[in-house]
């Protein structure tokens, strides 16, 4: 059996990273892609391939898929990991900005699939991974339109998986719950930059702390890298994999109250209630 | 007892004075030229409310002058026609008590062959112009310390299925704003109000499938595109118009405790239950089984 081709975008740091080593480790054949080549060092060093990618670029994305195709001749999975969480309040977030988050976490997981599609359509099979997150599934106070992009990687990976099941080609949705992965970090450090005004710095001075002790108590990432890959090797993988006790129960628990006791809880938990 | 009395009326028409002025609240609604917006328009005024409607539409819209309600032209990718829009209700009102984000596009297309400038496009008019209006509106809202929020989402909201796929993106994110908004202003006495219609005859449909004839389909998705095109369009002269919607919509504007969100047709309640009752494997498979039997179906009528 040959190997498997596997790319993943956002492989410089986080999930993306921790996924490409294990899957070199198990012997896959990896392109780990992002913007920032001199990151993927450590991945070229252990037998990957590092390519600079920007998900937003249609030239970017193309050049980067017809490599792989050129110099492997087939892509079996693709993990669509490139992505950021920008938070804010509804009314006082910039739009542009909430744009450019977008961009990278919506239409950038739908452009790399589209130059990628058509390969696995003509292989007549492939796995398509999206990372969504726990804010895919609820939405909460000062994450609403980081939710709202995830919310939109679930609505698009569905339809994704029922369109393209019929050329033999799996989708599968991922939905962590907070694991430190250093991404709360460049969080914290952009919270502390935001204006609320008035009306809204009561909520974001409790978010700060919830925010800081729900990661200080986070577990590290190898059960979402462990989901990943099941949804890589399995011929019949789980449409998505909520993973962590807080992505568990959280998606759980808003199926099972309804909103307004959900809102209260929320907002208890950021002692906002 | 004279003075009684006198005292009494004096209460009882500053009650009504009150009450009057209660009675007639300021609500702008996006999207009135066609479907539900329209629809809810012509509702709340019959009602006697105060009613501005926002459309790029101009010609279409300019009904609403002649009933009682005010024409906007109103662009919602457009910041600048937003805050004007906003404005002029605020220098002719000083107020607006309910804001409803209704205008919205769809089209339908595979996830694989969208263009990226129509996706864009999309997002942009049904999400970030709900987040425009939102933006515009809050601050009026804030200052009275009273509001509501009602956001038009759809079923696919919280289903999605082929074809829909972009559709259905835009709306799930408007489920996530308007909740995370719901808890953000809560404490400020302002409320927010989902709205989830299933299929309805709005003149959405038209638009949607236009864009997809425009489109390019390869080869092998041809047979889900067509059996898609077959049901939906067959399926479409059958389903109700928008007013049921309305009225949910206006139960919406007038109920002292909103619920969070109103399904509004019996096809988006029976969805979601079962989603909420099968596998999503189960789900899948029974919407690619309705879909092709449907499609047969028609096919075969036709040829009769």
């Amino acid at each position: 059996m040959s190997k498997k081709v596997v790319l993943i975008t956002g492989a410089s740091s986080g999930f993306g990273k921790f996924t490409a080593l294990e899957l070199i480790k198990k012997g896959y054949v990896v392109y780990g892609a992002a913007r920032r080549i001199e990151h993927m060092k450590e991945l070229e060093t252990t037998g990957g391939f590092a390519i600079k990618m920007d998900v937003t670029s249609d030239e970017s994305v193309e050049a980067g898929v017809q490599q792989i195709i050129k110099e492997q001749g087939q892509i079996d999975a693709l993990v669509n990991n490139a992505g950021f969480g920008s938070y804010g309040f509804v009314e006082t977030t910039n739009i542009d900005h909430m744009k450019r988050m977008f961009e990278v976490n919506v239409w950038g997981t739908v452009r790399v699939s589209q130059y990628v599609l058509p390969h696995m359509r003509k292989q007549g099979k492939g796995s398509i991974v999206n990372l969504s997150s726990i804010v895919g599934k609820v939405s909460t106070a000062f994450l609403g339109f980081y939710a709202a992009s995830k919310h939109a990687v679930e609505a698009l990976s569905d339809a994704m998986r029922q369109e393209v099941g019929r050329f033999g080609i799996n989708v599968s949705i991922i939905e962590p719950g907070a694991f430190s992965t250093g991404f709360d970090g460049v969080v914290l450090d952009e919270l502390k930059l935001i204006k609320a005004g008035e009306a809204y710095q009561p909520i974001l001075d409790s978010f700060i702390p919830y925010f800081k002790k729900m990661y200080e108590n986070a577990p590290t990432p190898e059960p979402v890298v462990k989901a990943i890959i099941s949804a890589i090797e399995k011929s019949k993988p789980k449409t998505r994999y909520s993973v962590g006790v807080d992505a568990k129960g959280g998606i759980m628990m808003k199926g099972m109250l309804g909103d307004r006791t959900f809102d209260n809880i929320m907002l208890g938990q950021m002692k906002m209630k | 007892m004279k003075r009684v009395t006198l005292f009494l009326v004096a209460i009882f028409t500053m009650a009504s004075v009150i009450l009057n002025a209660q009675d007639k609240q300021v609500v702008l609604i996006t999207g009135t030229a066609s479907g539900f917006g329209k629809a809810t328009a012509e509702k709340l005024i019959e009602k006697g409310y105060i009613v501005y409607g926002g459309d790029i539409q101009v010609e279409e819209n300019k009904y609403l002058d002649k009933i009682g309600g005010h024409a906007l032209v109103m662009d919602v990718t457009k910041e600048d026609q937003v805050k004007a829009g906003v404005q002029k209700v605020i220098d002719e009102q000083g107020r607006i008590d309910v804001l409803i984000n209704n205008a919205g596009y769809g089209s339908y297309a595979t996830i694989e062959n969208i263009g990226m400038d129509e996706l864009n496009y999309q997002f942009d008019v049904n999400v970030f112009g709900y987040a425009r209006l939102q933006q515009a509106v809050l601050p009026h809202m804030r200052k009275q310390k009273s509001g509501r929020i009602i956001n038009v989402s759809s079923v696919v909201g919280e289903v999605s299925t082929p074809m829909l796929g972009w559709y259905a993106a835009t709306k799930h994110a408007i489920e996530a704003m308007s909740d995370a908004l719901r808890m953000e202003v809560k404490h400020l006495n302002i409320d927010v109000v989902k709205i989830q219609p299933g299929a309805v005859k709005t003149g959405f449909d038209a638009v949607a499938f236009a864009k997809m004839e425009a489109s390019y389909i390869p080869e092998d998705y041809e047979e889900l595109a067509d059996d898609f095109k077959t049901y939906m369009v067959d399926s479409y002269t059958k389903v109700e118009g928008p007013r049921g919607t309305a009225d949910f919509i206006v139960k919406a504007v007038e109920a002292k405790k909103a619920k969070t969100q109103y399904r509004t047709t019996a096809d988006a309640r029976l969805l979601m239950k079962i989603k909420d009752w099968r596998s999503e494997k189960a789900f899948d498979k029974m919407m690619s089984k309705q879909l092709k039997k449907g499609a047969d179906k028609v096919r075969k009528n036709a040829e009769k």
